[in-house]
């Protein structure tokens, strides 16, 4: 068959836009990476099928059909035929033991490089300290040599080349629980200091609680201008804390400010991150390459703003794989942030009846 | 029709129970258990249950008016699955009925009433008398009544005193069944008491396990582990965990001519209570090899949950649920596009009901609401493979399968740890003697005393 447009091209255009500030045509892209993922996206084009979307019938932006995470962890969600593929990113199991595989090759990857730094540098250094200087990067995360499937710990090592340093505090042992060395990272701390240089401390959520259990009384002082980033997920690593205690705790133990304390929100399956605002925490702004609605689990509609259902992010910048994907996670919109407001789990109600939990 | 405050739990989240108000009300009750409950006959306390049940029936009674007014918000479920669920029950109080269970549980029915023997104990020359304790606790387990009705009405009969704890926002069916034996005899009446609390309250609960003579809980594993390591040694206690259930369609049962009428009974048992008892159906296995295909049945179990939807439908439900539906409902779509053996049936824009059929045996929790899976399995044996993982965590077995075959399927599920084998269509209706986790319903709240003179 004739294919109109190559996937160099579409990755090209892709960094080309992420790159320029400017407004761009978001929906013409839109509608030409839907159709060739439809056209080489085995996965994608059956659920289509399953769902009754004919490629013919999708005009425009709202009409794209959105894919459930799920499929990643059922089946290869991709536009790349095997020979083609360099790696993939797993997810780290947040439930069943099964994990998700986000597939790429150096095309791809080079996508989701420029949209990670592209929105770390203008979503997320917005504050005035970390805009004056680029801040170093410490990570609590293992290093990539010790990760190499974790898009968290490639996030961290992209962003690292565009920092003055990065330096990893973390471990995984032949692939066993991540661990932080509460050591090195007060060895690196004290070198920032000395150097009086900002730096950004990037961790999961379990991570930064490993730390607050490991601290008995010990607190850490940051350079002037730093920032804790907080990626969310405990994935049963730890104790689980709200989101307000965590920072609370993270505040004191770093000796910060709570609005020094951000959140970044992201997964494998996608290739673009949303961060937490100055002042306003648990409310997420995606870069302009990405389109985030709600939808309504009960109709499958979107919803209007301030109305809470499913999560459902369209991302330009997931080029080799499927663009709109329907999350797991419940949120609602307001005046263009995402708000999250938890997992669609299996959670226990008020009967008699054995749960997921139980079994 | 307004109901006075007679009770803890009438009086609304305001109400502050206080460990010393809890232990005064069970004092309170143990001295009405005295005053009213102990000179009671068998027989006076069978004509209340009764008169209860006809209470609850009478379509022109206010109490029922009221239940039916007020439930759908108390509850959240729907006036046509509270009329059907309350149906159900109180149609299972009857006078025959109680007496059978007498007579099944503790041999002989006048055994609370006076020195009784049974023919074996007779040729002994021996008698025996059973009595309640004065003072029944129950720990109750969620919003689906039946397991605290049920409760109720043998502590009724054996005429003990009861303090039932029901969890925050439950109270409501209890509460009402308590204040219709009050309306019908008030000294009988004054011997119960409602309140609620949200479980773990270590202060009150060590109040309450103080006062009682013996304590019946129920609720998940944790509840259960919670309960037990704060009872003091001497209290009696009996424990009811959470269970699943399931179906069993046999190839012999599923003629073109009788799929109909069991998908019916199937969605019957799905609908009830909005699927929310430890009876209800989460899978129903059906062996291959019968004249209608499984995936046949799944559909026609589809069509009939439809059409239950347009007669009773179901209660609204939480968005977390919903979003747990339409996420698993997406997952088998998705096994579904790619070519795997599912095949997923659900209400057109919302998430009223759900069937997927799925070709792995393995059992999978349902998020209930009426979601349930159908799979195909090669026989009996096979599903109970499927389910080695819930060995002793499954109450009851729906079977569907010719007169000949039952015994042997039966007993391979009674060996296997299934304590209730029921049709299809009696799964929430289980009889008055219904054995709870395969114990005895009644002898197990009595103490007896044997006279060998």
């Amino acid at each position: 068959m004739f294919d109109p447009i190559s996937l160099a091209q579409l990755a090209d255009e892709t960094i080309g836009l992420i790159r320029s500030e400017s407004l761009f045509p978001f929906e013409e892209i839109a509608l030409r990476l839907f159709r060739y993922q439809h056209l080489h996206n085995p996965v994608y084009a059956a659920w289509c099928k399953q769902i009754g979307v004919n490629a013919c019938s999708v005009c425009c932006v709202e009409d794209i059909p959105s894919l459930p995470i799920s499929a990643f962890k059922q089946s290869e969600v991709t536009v790349l035929p095997q020979r083609e593929r360099t790696g993939f990113f797993s997810s780290s199991g947040t439930s069943q033991g099964i994990r998700s595989r986000h597939f790429f090759n150096l095309l791809t990857l080079g996508v989701y490089e420029a949209s990670l730094a592209g929105w770390f540098r203008r979503g997320f250094l917005t504050d005035q300290t970390l805009t004056r200087q680029t801040p170093s990067i410490i990570s609590l995360t293992p290093p990539p040599e010790q990760a190499p499937c974790s898009s968290l710990v490639h996030m961290i090592q992209a962003l690292g080349q565009i920092a003055p340093s990065c330096d990893y505090c973390g471990s995984s042992e032949a692939g066993a629980a991540w661990t932080v060395d509460w050591g090195q990272l007060e060895f690196c701390l004290k070198q920032a200091n000395a150097r009086s240089e900002p730096v950004v401390v990037i961790g999961t959520a379990f991570g930064f609680v490993h730390l607050l259990d490991a601290s008995q009384g010990r607190t850490f002082s940051l350079p002037n201008g730093s920032a804790i980033l907080e990626t969310g997920g405990y994935k049963n690593q730890s104790r689980t804390l709200t989101r307000s205690e965590l920072h609370e705790y993270l505040a004191a133990l770093f000796q910060l400010d709570a609005s020094q304390i951000r959140t970044e929100y992201g997964m494998s399956e996608l290739s673009s991150q949303a961060y937490d605002s100055t002042g306003s925490p648990g409310q997420f702004t995606w870069p302009p390459w990405v389109n985030c609605r709600v939808i309504s689990p009960e109709t499958g509609q979107p919803i209007a703003d301030g109305m809470t259902g499913c999560i459902e992010i369209l991302d330009l910048a997931n080029v080799g794989s499927c663009m709109r994907i329907l999350t797991e996670d419940l949120g609602r919109m307001d005046k263009g942030r995402m708000v999250l407001l938890g997992r669609t789990e299996n959670s226990p109600q008020k009967g008699c009846s054995l749960f997921q939990a139980d079994i | 029709m307004e109901l006075p405050s007679y009770f803890l739990a009438d009086v609304g989240p305001d109400a502050v129970l206080t460990p010393d108000l809890l232990r005064e009300g069970c004092r309170s009750l143990r001295r009405n258990h005295e005053k009213y409950l102990s000179q009671r006959t068998t027989s006076q306390m069978i004509k209340l249950l009764v008169d209860v049940a006809n209470l609850w029936l009478d379509s022109e009674s206010p109490l029922r008016q009221k239940v039916l007014n007020e439930g759908p918000l108390a509850t959240g479920f729907t006036r046509q699955i509270l009329t059907e669920g309350i149906d159900a029950f109180f149609s299972e109080i009857t006078e025959v009925n109680l007496r059978n269970l007498l007579r099944q549980e503790l041999g002989v029915e006048t055994r609370m009433d006076e020195w009784s023997s049974s023919e074996s104990e007779s040729s002994a020359g021996m008698a025996s008398r059973a009595c309640g304790v004065s003072l029944l606790g129950h720990i109750s387990g969620g919003l689906l009544p039946n397991g605290t009705w049920m409760s109720m009405t043998m502590g009724i009969l054996i005429r003990s005193a009861q303090f039932i704890k029901c969890p925050t926002g439950c109270s409501f069916l209890p509460r009402l069944f308590a204040h219709a034996v009050y309306l019908l005899d008030p000294k009988v009446g004054s011997c119960l008491e409602l309140a609620e609390w949200a479980g773990g309250a270590e202060k009150l609960e060590s109040a309450f396990f103080e006062e009682i003579d013996l304590l019946t809980v129920t609720g998940s594993d944790d509840t259960l582990s919670s309960v037990l390591s704060r009872i003091p040694p001497h209290l009696r206690t009996l424990t009811y965990g959470h269970r699943v259930s399931v179906g069993f369609i046999a190839s012999d049962a599923t003629s073109p001519h009788k799929v109909r009428q069991l998908a019916q009974d199937v969605a019957r048992d799905v609908t009830m209570w909005d699927q929310a008892g430890c009876l209800s159906p989460h899978v129903v296995y059906v062996e291959s090899g019968g004249p209608v295909t499984t995936i046949q049945v799944a559909e026609h179990i589809s069509r009939e949950l439809a059409q239950r939807e347009t007669t009773h439908p179901r209660g609204a439900i939480s968005l977390e649920r919903s979003a747990h539906i339409s996420s698993l409902r997406r997952f088998y779509g998705i096994r579904a596009a790619m070519g795997g053996e599912s095949k997923v049936w659900a209400s057109p824009s919302s998430t009223q009901w759900t069937v997927v059929y799925d070709h792995d045996p393995i059992f999978q929790p349902s998020p209930l609401q009426r979601f349930v899976f159908v799979k195909p399995v090669a026989d009996a044996k096979q599903m109970l493979i499927a389910m080695d993982a819930l060995r002793g965590k499954v109450s009851t077995v729906a079977l569907a399968a010719s007169n000949a075959r039952v015994p042997e399927i039966a007993s391979q599920l009674a060996a296997w740890g299934v304590t209730r084998i029921c049709a299809f269509g009696r799964m929430q209706q289980p009889p008055l003697r219904w054995r709870h986790d395969g114990r005895p319903c009644l002898a197990d709240l009595v103490t007896w005393c044997d006279l060998e003179v």
